[in-house]
């Protein structure tokens, strides 16, 4: 009788205690899929959110509130006002910062979300080229779904297809960490009112410092890993294929071969090869597909191939050269050329300080060995 | 008091289960937090620190075994009154008794401080300690057979989470391994003994051995099996957390294990992570059980108090205690407290008692041990 009666209390205590837990249905709570922050007057932060919302009443699932805050907590409290349901943060997809916001520094901002456990740690980083209230607030007409979910799709499809880095919150916090690499995220701007990804944002440490333009992503994918099926546009020298042209009649010749080709696959290799002087050598091995050319050049001698491979290889060297430069000049480095130097006896109690100081002076020999070995059903 | 102690046939175990106790014991909350502890003294190379607490491990194990093999079927509690008499004997015991106690109020604050802090954060302490409570009493009150049984079923139950880590896998970064072998001897070592947080339930074999049915049966293999289970498990988890979070992060994250939970998403359920919690529960009930059995065992057998007793006041003392300690610095402080304790009291004690009871024993003429044998 008493080992029932204990029985019944204890089963009875699970059914009974679960209303010590605050109740939420799914009716009753705003589920925050996307959340843009941006600079905002006196010193405020001005969040913006993709709200979902399950309620019988309305049509519409999805509603975009804002706050203002001194903090991103004080933020999303401040919004929590506007909404009628309370906030929950458990499904952030998307994190998208303004560009003013994140020139002056981001890892603020991520304190909360790294330090809340109910935030994931999957949702992707992501920054406005203006504002993030600006592409947040994009008509859903257009797009024909909500804009979180239609930011974090095309960073997601995107980012399958190598096209940009895709970093959520713990790649760019381990990155931020980590001694002798910067992070790159992916920027979206407004163009004819629909969102579009459109460059790269390096950072220095926290603060973005600048933008690369979508043809040197390509080069920022092939040294970070293997690139499958990318497109890429060059302009060549036309001269090395004067005898090698097809006949056509009154075409004005250009000194420009325009090429077009697929990389089947490219990755790279980096090693230290002088550690006193800080030079590195990058090796980019790249399978490619011949799509389009301008100018008419006939393939049938494996000749004109291996002429063509050669001025490829100089071409993306060049190319790898200037965009270093580049970087150089904006002392950030997603290359992460830093963490070989780490690995490196020299560079082992190496700090981030230290790296800043170095980076700018190495030197990097890019060597591109290119393949290509379809050129289309023409020769 | 009895040094040895008859147990009847229907309430022995199977040396078999060994196994399952010592994973059960060990793996719990302790793991959640451990590569983090190493990490701090070791650096990179803390998952040599695991290994070599694994090896210190063995050799525990085994010393364990040679004590308890100079006897017919004793626990700690009789040997120690066997060896320094009565009244230190039993102070000893008692001592011991208090380390279980704040070795299971230790291990249930940190469960409820973690469902705290990721799934209900409203949710008082006082609640989850009554429902934690409620089934570590209720498989109590089953004896020795059912709370075997709980560790049994709730160990394989729970094993499956680990194979959700491939997913932090694919995103570790090599580099954060080099370069190797930096870490001095004294800093491995360092390392090595702040696993003994996570180690800690080697005690129960202690406790359990003389309940263990030890006709034709090799009751080494399955502990050793065990032992290398768990450690197995901490030292897979130390590795992954190692890639996975930079170095100049990882050291401030307070729960790693679980936080690398965070990254497994599916398209059927978004946070993996919560289920990880709930399910966690499965993995500390085993811990909690195993522990309060001992305490109710070992109450009863120095001072002759009945179980339910005993029981029930350490049940009413954990609630009434997990109550009133809510903060993370206090809990934090009952831990390392433990983790300190710990460490001299299973690991370092059974060297220093290897030595006396071998003396000892050795005087005793062997038949009056083999004497009522059969």
């Amino acid at each position: 009788m008493v080992k029932k009666l204990i029985c019944f209390m204890l089963l009875s205590s699970t059914i009974l205690l679960t209303s010590c837990i605050k109740t939420q249905s799914i009716e009753k709570i705003g589920i925050i899929n996307a959340h843009g922050v941006d600079k905002g007057d006196e010193n405020l932060l001005e969040s913006t959110l993709i709200v979902f919302q399950f309620s019988a009443q309305s049509e519409e699932i999805t509603k975009v509130v804002s706050g203002k805050g001194k903090t991103i907590d004080g933020a999303l409290e401040d919004a929590n006002h506007s909404s009628l349901y309370e906030l929950a943060p458990g499904k952030i997809k998307l994190m998208l910062f303004g560009r003013e916001l994140a020139e002056q520094g981001i890892l603020p901002l991520l304190d909360s979300q790294a330090r809340d456990a109910r935030i994931p740690d999957l949702m992707y980083l992501s920054v406005s080229e203006t504002t993030a209230k600006e592409v947040l607030h994009v008509d859903e007409q257009q797009i024909s779904t909500d804009i979180g979910q239609f930011l974090q799709g095309l960073i997601e499809n995107h980012s399958t297809d190598h096209n940009i880095p895709r970093k959520t919150l713990q790649d760019f916090l381990r990155i931020y960490y980590d001694v002798g690499q910067d992070n790159a995220l992916p920027i979206v701007e407004l163009h004819d009112n629909v969102p579009k990804l459109n460059g790269v944002a390096v950072f220095r440490g926290d603060r973005m410092v600048g933008k690369l333009t979508n043809p040197e992503i390509v080069l920022l994918n092939l040294m970070q890993r293997t690139v499958k099926e990318r497109l890429v546009e060059m302009s060549v020298s036309l001269e090395p294929f004067r005898d090698h042209l097809e006949k056509r009649e009154d075409r004005e010749r250009k000194d420009e071969l325009e090429i077009a080709f697929i990389i089947k696959k490219g990755k790279s290799k980096t090693k230290l090869i002088d550690a006193e002087n800080l030079v590195f050598q990058t090796e980019t091995k790249m399978e490619m597909r011949l799509l389009e050319q301008s100018a008419g050049v006939v393939f049938k001698d494996p000749k004109v191939i291996k002429i063509l491979e050669k001025e490829v290889e100089k071409n993306m060297e060049a190319r790898f050269n200037k965009l270093l430069t580049k970087l150089q000049s904006l002392e950030s480095d997603p290359f992460g050329y830093g963490r070989y130097y780490k690995r490196s006896e020299q560079g082992k109690d190496m700090t981030n300080e230290e790296w800043r100081e170095k980076y700018p002076s190495i030197e990097v020999k890019f060597k591109v060995e290119a393949e290509i070995f379809r050129h289309g059903v023409i020769d | 008091m009895d040094i040895n102690l008859k147990i009847k046939r229907g309430n022995q175990i199977q040396p078999f289960y060994l196994l399952f106790i010592m994973l059960g014991i060990q793996i719990g909350v302790g793991v959640l937090g451990a590569p983090r502890y190493i990490f701090e003294e070791a650096r990179q190379d803390a998952w040599i620190s695991v290994l070599l607490a694994y090896l210190y491990m063995l050799l525990i194990t085994w010393i364990m075994f040679v004590i308890l093999n100079r006897y017919e079927n004793a626990d700690i509690l009789g040997i120690q009154v066997d060896i320094f008499g009565n009244g230190i004997g039993k102070l000893l015991g008692t001592g011991y008794l208090l380390f279980l106690f704040c070795e299971l109020l230790s291990v249930l604050l940190t469960y409820i401080e973690v469902v705290q802090i990721f799934i209900f954060p409203t949710i008082p302490s006082s609640v989850m300690a009554i429902l934690l409570l409620g089934l570590i009493v209720y498989s109590i009150l089953g004896g020795i057979r059912i709370v075997v049984g709980v560790v049994f079923l709730f160990v394989i139950l729970s094993l499956w989470v680990f194979i959700l880590l491939y997913d932090p896998i694919t995103r570790m970064e090599v580099s954060h391994f080099l370069p190797m072998f930096e870490a001095s001897i004294p800093e491995l070592l360092k390392g090595a003994r702040t696993t003994s947080y996570t180690f800690l339930g080697l005690e129960i074999l202690f406790f359990i051995y003389p309940f263990l049915d030890k006709r034709e049966r090799n009751v080494r293999l399955p502990t050793f099996l065990g032992v290398s289970a768990s450690a197995f498990i901490v030292f897979i988890t130390t590795i992954i957390s190692i890639g996975y979070y930079s170095p100049n992060d990882f050291d401030l994250m307070d729960w790693p294990v679980l936080s690398l939970f965070k990254s497994v998403s599916f398209s059927f359920l978004e946070r993996f992570d919560y289920l990880i919690i709930a399910e966690w529960m499965m993995v500390t009930i085993p811990t909690a059980v195993l522990l309060m059995w001992a305490l109710t065992h070992g109450a009863k057998r120095l001072y002759r108090i009945p179980k339910k007793t005993t029981l029930y006041v350490v049940s009413l003392g954990i609630l009434i205690i997990c109550t009133l300690i809510t903060t993370n610095v206090q809990i934090q402080k009952i831990g390392s407290f433990v983790s300190k304790a710990g460490f001299w009291i299973i690991f370092v004690y059974p060297i220093v008692l290897l030595p006396i009871v071998l003396l000892k024993t050795r005087r005793k003429p062997s038949k009056e041990r083999t004497e009522d044998s059969g």
